[in-house]
């Protein structure tokens, strides 16, 4: 079946006219074959991104994806050496889509043309019925078509980055469902219903408890509290669309510094490397004054090393001449000087000659004990320097070696920050700066408005809870009044009314989320090549994604690029099903994240799914080379984007 | 009986000429927390004038800088006593504090004053890197300091 036949809208052509690097370009996607598979080909910086965005630009009057060259730049075409002078040329864009009629199976052709140029911004819609014009819309009207066929609140989930699908499946996913799947259960308009009938159920609650001023008060006070509530509702979706419009703005700067590449990081590194080489330079500090120190102390020793040898050979003959320690112990001479008496008790005999030898002996050993003395602690300074010796002169190296590696490494910190400094003169810091102060400012921005949207549902369900408590007050009362029948017939159907809204409105929120859910995990199963891997995929109630290994755990963090990228096609497909709006698939960079044999299953599941969906793939030659045994056979047409003269041509291949 | 203690000497005198080299930075760089002391310089001094063997008596000693012996630690005393030995080849000299002490003054003057001259002809930063190449030349080679593995070895 068709995408055409089976009542889901498909982009028949889009015609450009001046719109950034189209000068004037057609694109035409035929229909009539098994496969509604389309591929514009093209190198990077040729076009592709803008066709996608083109698409966007004309239905909603917002670019899908800005590159960030193109950021600030009019969205007007400019040739070759700038705009023209005086010249500002109308940019349009054209698309016709089609459908068929699911009742009458009658053809419905949409023409939807957004312009911009001196005249202003205009944006028209044509509708063609069996072959008669049969509607010929304003602005407003147009853009209430074309919410009708692809509804701008999901418009996100038909034209994408191939390369940034899986942004679907994590954190700010979440973000992106809710709104997406509130739309779908049209919360909004069942909000606003119930608003209505609240207020009509006060009036008639005020009439019946006039004439009861206790009931009276239950009946204002819980006036007084729906009124607070439906103000934090409208506080809600102003700060619901605070957090939108923060995150826009932070993806957008997000963009526009993941383009600049390096040059986003320069002024981060610029910091890191000042900070590096200040710790360098004071850890150089200290590794040379580790360094000198040790220098000096080991110039000292080696220089006098000599000495030293010297005065262990003097010592060492001593003391091969005995003279080191002194071969008597002089206190023994001492005695025997004192006593009279040898040491074998033999008396002395009273000769003068003897005496006067031994005091001899005697002043002579002292002066040798002296010496012994003096020498014993110098022979261990010496020994101590000689051991220190043998290892100093290795470590003076590795001191010596510590700081060269440390003075190279500030040498290539200087290198480094110099060509830095260099890059940012090229490069306009300023703008990066402000681009990430932008960035943090937005997130923080962003972050406030989540806070405050979670303080904002607290305080919505105590006064929720509250109000419930007042209206069981309010149904006792009433019982025991008296009053008109009417008012009181009336307030019952009233009060069943916003009963079966609210009851309406959570299971709406539950089906619409839990049928998204189930028929998330069925294209799953249906597309993935290895079914029994992941058995289990859904959507739980804060509206996170899941994918479940067949062991039981947590599988989306783990898969391949390819399964994510399917797995995000599959939570796509279930959101267009489920939702009744069926409409192309424009997948720019389908490849972009997969090589080889992933590629190839990609390619597979993209051309089985345009059996019965349009999908338009934007590649780029080597993303086509390497598909094109798949997809070729399939193509239903194939355009070729070609830069010329400052502007991209369009051929259309055979 | 005088033990080491007392025959150290507790004073060391520098020449007047000295004052200038001991102070000055780029004869003694360091640019960190362990600068060296006048202790430490008077040693390197001496230990040098000892190895080049140029002994200068003191001709005008400046009684306003004096380098303190009680701050010598172990291994500063053995050069001390170990240079003043070797000088007078007499191990008798340890006794006498006081020619200790004459002896290193004399080798640290004429050792400072050949450092300033060595100063004064290098190439300005590269005293102490020939000092060290010196160092490194006269420095024990120790058996457990490893060589570089050659590149021949272990090929088929």
């Amino acid at each position: 079946m068709k995408a055409s036949d089976s009542g889901s809208t498909r982009f028949d052509s889009l015609r450009l006219r001046n719109y950034r690097v189209y000068r004037d370009a057609e694109f035409v996607f035929p229909s009539g074959g098994s496969y509604d598979l389309h591929v514009v080909v093209g190198h990077g910086g040729c076009g592709k991104t803008n066709l996608m965005n083109a698409m966007s630009w004309c239905l909603y009057g917002q670019e899908r994806y800005q590159p960030s060259k193109s950021e600030g730049l009019p969205i007007a075409f400019r040739p070759l050496g700038g705009a023209l002078a005086g010249v500002s040329p109308t940019v349009s864009a054209e698309l016709k889509a089609s459908r068929r009629d699911p009742n009458s199976s009658e053809e419905i052709v949409d023409t939807f043309k957004r312009s911009q140029g001196d005249s202003g911004l205009s944006f028209t819609h044509t509708q063609i019925r069996g072959g008669e014009v049969v509607q010929d819309d304003d602005a407003e009207r147009a853009s209430i078509t074309i919410n009708s066929l692809i509804p701008k609140e999901m418009r996100w989930y038909y034209f994408f980055d191939g390369e940034k699908i899986q942004d679907f499946l994590f954190g700010q996913a979440t973000s992106n469902v809710e709104p997406a799947l509130s739309y779908l259960s049209r919360i909004r308009l069942l909000q606003t219903t119930m608003n209505h009938l609240t207020s009509v159920q006060t009036d008639l609650q005020k009439q019946i408890a006039k004439n009861n001023p206790a009931m009276l008060a239950l009946v204002e006070d819980k006036a007084r509290d729906s009124e607070q509530l439906t103000n934090l509702r409208t506080r809600l979706e102003g700060q619901e669309r605070e957090r939108d419009i923060a995150k826009e703005e932070r993806d957008k700067y997000d963009q526009l510094l993941q383009s600049q590449g390096g040059a986003a990081d320069l002024p981060e590194r610029q910091t890191k490397l000042e900070a590096q080489k200040t710790a360098l330079e004071s850890r150089i500090k200290v590794a040379e004054s580790a360094y000198r120190s040790a220098l000096y102390r080991v110039a000292g020793h080696v220089f006098a090393e000599p000495a030293m040898r010297q005065f262990d050979a003097l010592v060492e003959e001593k003391e091969g001449r005995n003279e080191l320690p002194p071969p008597v112990e002089p206190s023994l001479i001492e005695r025997i000087l004192n006593e009279g008496t040898c040491i074998c008790g033999t008396p002395l005999a009273q000769d003068a000659d003897i005496r006067e030898h031994l005091n001899a002996l005697l002043r002579q050993v002292k002066e040798v004990s002296n010496l012994g003395g003096a020498v014993a602690p110098i022979r261990q300074y010496v020994s101590l320097v000689e051991r220190l010796l043998e290892r100093e002169p290795a470590e003076l190296g590795g001191l010596r070696t510590s700081w060269a590696e440390l003075r190279q490494d500030l040498d290539s910190v200087c290198v480094e920050l110099a060509s830095v400094d260099m890059e940012l003169q090229q490069i306009d810091a300023g703008q990066i700066r402000q681009a990430q102060q932008n960035r943090t400012a937005q997130q923080e921005l962003y972050e406030k408005y989540v806070t405050e949207i979670a303080s904002t549902k607290a305080e919505m369900q105590l006064l929720e809870k509250r109000l419930a408590d007042q209206e069981k007050k309010i149904a006792i009362a009433q019982g025991k009044e008296v009053s008109l029948k009417e008012d009181k017939a009336r307030l019952a159907i009233v009060s069943d009314a916003i009963e079966i809204a609210q009851r309406v409105l959570s299971q709406r929120t539950e089906m619409v989320r839990s049928y998204v859910s189930d028929r998330f995990g069925e294209a799953l199963q249906e597309m993935m090549w290895q079914k029994d891997l992941y058995p289990r995929a859904f959507l739980d109630d804060s509206y996170r994604i899941h994918v479940m290994h067949a062991g039981g755990g947590e599988a989306l963090a783990t898969m391949a690029e390819s399964e994510k990228e399917i797995a995000a096609i599959a939570f796509i497909l279930a959101l267009h099903e489920v939702s009744g709006y069926q409409g192309p698939l424009v997948v720019d960079f389908p490849f972009g994240r997969t090589t080889g044999k992933m590629t190839d299953q990609i390619a597979e599941v993209l051309k089985s799914l345009s059996q019965d969906r349009q999908v338009i793939l934007l590649v780029t030659d080597t993303e086509y080379a390497a598909t094109e045994g798949i997809l070729q056979p399939c193509v239903a047409s194939r355009h070729r984007l070609v830069r010329s003269n400052g502007e991209t041509i369009v051929e259309a291949e055979a | 009986m005088s033990d080491e203690r007392e025959a150290f000497p507790l004073l060391f005198r520098v020449d007047a000429a000295d004052i200038e080299p001991y102070g000055n930075r780029d004869l003694w760089p360091s640019s960190g927390p362990n600068r060296p002391s006048n202790g430490e310089k008077f040693i390197i001094a001496m230990s040098y004038g000892f190895k080049m063997n140029v002994r200068m008596e003191l001709k005008k000693p400046d009684p306003s800088f004096q380098v303190r012996g009680e701050y010598f630690k172990d291994d500063e005393k053995a050069l001390l006593y170990s240079v003043a030995v070797s000088s007078e080849v007499n191990l008798d000299v340890v006794l006498d504090g006081k020619r200790v002490a004459e002896i290193a003054e004399a080798y640290a003057h004429g050792g400072l004053t050949l450092l300033a001259q060595k100063l004064a002809e290098a190439p300005r930063g590269t005293l102490w890197d020939d000092l060290e190449a010196e160092i490194l030349e006269l420095a024990p080679v120790t058996s457990d300091i490893e060589e570089p593995p050659t590149a021949d070895r272990g090929t088929f």
